[in-house]
């Protein structure tokens, strides 16, 4: 299944958008929340942390997050779409995680929060990587479990596949496919492009981003870091993909 | 202000707060690892030296880890006859029962025995529970009065100590002994009076016993006296609940005050014939939404109460384990069977998302910082990173006794990784 994934930009761009994130709300918005919270708790450690807007094609904003980092994670990009919600990555090296800030924000801006995650399956001994395909769902509000309204996955976990699901189904979920007998096709990249439409995105589609004279805008951690830090190319991170 | 310079300003106050919460830890807070600091300062009525306070003279800015300790009057006179000149500091920072050691600051959860002849403390920091013998409780004692601050070596020394002093109140009395091979202060009597919070909780888990069905638990255990691993036979744990409130010091009960009416050392053979399960009925267990646990809070303000240990060798099945990282699964799933696990490791998950930390991970394969590489087959209960560190927390009931064993393999797997070791019954 996961290995006909039509991903954005060709997944030149993985592992920073194999998981994204994404806020119902607008960028700039998104961006100085985001950093007003981030600011409040490395001030202690003295490091800083400011927005400023980058504008250029998608690929070009994406550079903006170079080098990629770790341990530790230095810049974040919201990028404005052609619909009410903002896309999330970042320069983490393993690439993003978007689930943490997602469903933080979600919870404080009063807004819904996702976390879309697509890899192929391409494990060969030593290469490529674990296939994954999942959708998170968080709301502004308590749910039964923190502000999770809905997550649905079926991923590869080291070896075994596995389909996770929990919350009340959305209408347009096709949810007799959960039965299917191959755990990878319970829940494909087709089915999640498919719901993302119904929730109005179309996150691996080049010009869903950036819609003329929006922003995008970077976040970025400036001060010193642990002494392990260290910074790779794009090229280093996808060297044993 | 604009909303966003509002959320900058909470969220600066609320980090500020943090900060000030380590602050504190730091200043209050040392001795939970006594063999790493060994003694702690002393307040006494001379002026101070630096060289018994470790950790002060030379760290600079660095908040230091310092409790004060009032020394008994021997340790006092062998201070005072090499030349060391102690500190006078005011009565309630020499109280014990402020002291991060004090039991019952550490307890998190009390069993009963059925063979073992005693209550079983479960104490944030030990790998073991520990025995108190029912010879050193009383559930009826309902007022007493600390013989005086300081803290006795042993339980033998402290009876001793009690001994020699006059009765003349009527109060009974009690002092304080370093008991759990050191890592506890503890009272030579368990009671309402001096540990309030465990003695209801002892209540409530006889209680428990007489209302519901046994059923036996095999745990070792460690006794209050020493360090010996024995193995009892238990049936019922009960968590403490809240924190308790610390009853000002009175005059008399400050270091070195004289005692003018001491009566009978309290031991359970001079303390009344109490009846616990005839007791009132203890108030009900903590609610249903429990707090961050304390440890993981501790642990990420540097000062993780889960000693660490040396790595072993890694399991055949830990070496030869794919390095390539899955993507992290939802969170919501449980760590286990036990609902009360289940709900900290939820509160836990949003603790941390609120503190900014990331690549969360409940009940998956071990992997490194940053999603480095995979190192094991074993499954941490809540993993984590946090400020450029690795995290690890394995949540286990009382009775399980595996977190040592979880704590040494994800070590062994990952020797820079922080491992924080929870009791959650």
């Amino acid at each position: 299944m996961t290995e006909n994934m039509k991903l954005l930009l060709d997944d030149r761009w993985a592992p920073i958008t194999s998981e994204m994130g994404f806020l119902e709300t607008n960028a700039e918005h998104a961006a100085r929340a985001f950093t007003a919270w981030r600011a409040g708790l490395q001030a202690p450690r003295g490091i800083a942390v400011e927005a400023r807007p980058v504008s250029g094609t998608l690929e070009q904003t994406l550079s903006s997050l170079l080098p990629m980092t770790s341990p530790e994670t230095r810049r974040e990009l919201f990028i404005p779409t052609r619909s009410p919600w903002t896309a999330y990555v970042e320069n983490g090296w393993g690439g993003t995680d978007a689930a943490s800030p997602m469903a933080y924000m979600a919870r404080t801006l009063g807004c819904r929060g996702l976390r879309v995650v697509a890899v192929p399956h391409t494990l060969r001994k030593d290469k490529g990587r674990y296939g994954a395909v999942m959708l998170e769902v968080y709301g502004p509000h308590q749910t039964e479990w923190l502000n999770y309204v809905r997550a649905l996955g079926a991923s590869n976990d080291g070896g075994r596949w596995v389909f996770d699901q929990s919350g009340e189904p959305f209408p347009f979920e096709k949810v007799e496919r959960y039965q299917a007998r191959r755990v990878r096709d319970r829940f494909t990249f087709d089915m999640l492009e498919e719901y993302l439409h119904h929730l109005g995105l179309s996150p691996f589609e080049e010009d869903f981003y950036l819609p003329e004279g929006a922003p995008a805008w970077l976040v970025e951690k400036t001060g010193t870091f642990v002494p392990a830090q260290t910074e790779y190319t794009l090229a280093q991170a996808r060297e044993h993909f | 202000m604009t909303p966003y310079e509002q959320l900058f300003e909470n969220n600066r106050r609320w980090a500020e707060g943090v900060s000030r919460l380590a602050l504190l830890l730091f200043l209050t807070g040392c001795a939970a690892q006594p063999a790493l600091w060994g003694h702690a300062g002393y307040a006494q009525s001379s002026p101070v030296t630096a060289r018994h306070f470790p950790g002060t003279a030379s760290l600079g800015q660095q908040a230091v880890d310092v409790d004060f300790e009032a020394p008994t009057p021997q340790r006092a006179e062998e201070l005072r006859q090499s030349g060391v000149q102690l500190p006078r500091v005011s009565p309630g920072m020499a109280d014990p029962r402020a002291h991060r050691d004090f039991v019952e600051l550490r307890v998190t959860a009390v069993g009963f025995g059925i063979t073992a002849g005693g209550y079983l403390l479960y104490c944030e920091g030990l790998p073991l529970p520990v025995l108190v013998p029912e010879s050193h409780v009383d559930l009826g004692l309902t007022s007493a009065e600390p013989l005086n601050a300081f803290i006795y070596p042993d339980r033998d020394t402290a009876l001793a100590g009690m001994a020699a002093n006059v009765p003349s109140s009527r109060h009974p009395r009690y002092a304080y002994y370093r008991g759990a091979g050191g890592a506890l202060l503890v009272p030579t009597l368990f009671s309402p009076a001096t540990t309030p919070r465990i003695a209801q909780t002892m209540l409530e888990v006889r209680t428990h016993l007489a209302q519901t069905a046994q059923r036996e638990l095999k745990v070792l255990l460690l006794t209050l006296t020493g360090t010996r691993v024995l193995q009892g036979v238990f049936s019922r744990v009960v968590r403490v609940s809240a924190k308790p409130t610390l009853r000002p010091l009175a005059p008399k009960e400050a270091r070195g005050g004289e005692l003018p009416v001491p009566r009978q050392p309290v031991t359970r053979a001079a303390a009344p014939a109490a009846e616990p399960v005839s007791a009132p009925a203890a108030p009900a267990p903590a609610p249903a939404s429990p707090a961050p646990s304390p440890g993981l809070v501790r642990a990420l303000t540097g000062n993780n109460p889960t000693p660490p240990v040396a790595a072993s060798p890694r399991l055949p099945q830990d070496v030869a384990v794919n390095p390539k990282v899955p993507d992290a699964r939802k969170v919501n799933r449980p760590i286990g069977s036990s609902p009360s696990q289940n709900a900290q490791v939820r509160t836990d998950v949003q603790y941390l998302q609120d503190i900014g930390a990331s690549n969360i991970r409940v009940n998956q394969q071990q992997i490194t910082v940053r999603n480095s590489q995979r190192v094991g087959t074993n499954r941490p209960d809540l993993q984590f990173d946090y400020n450029g560190r690795r995290y690890h927390v394995e949540y286990d009931t009382p009775t399980s006794g595996r977190g040592p064993g979880h704590q040494s393999r994800i070590t062994s797997n990952d020797p820079d990784a922080d491992i924080i070791l929870l009791i959650v019954p």
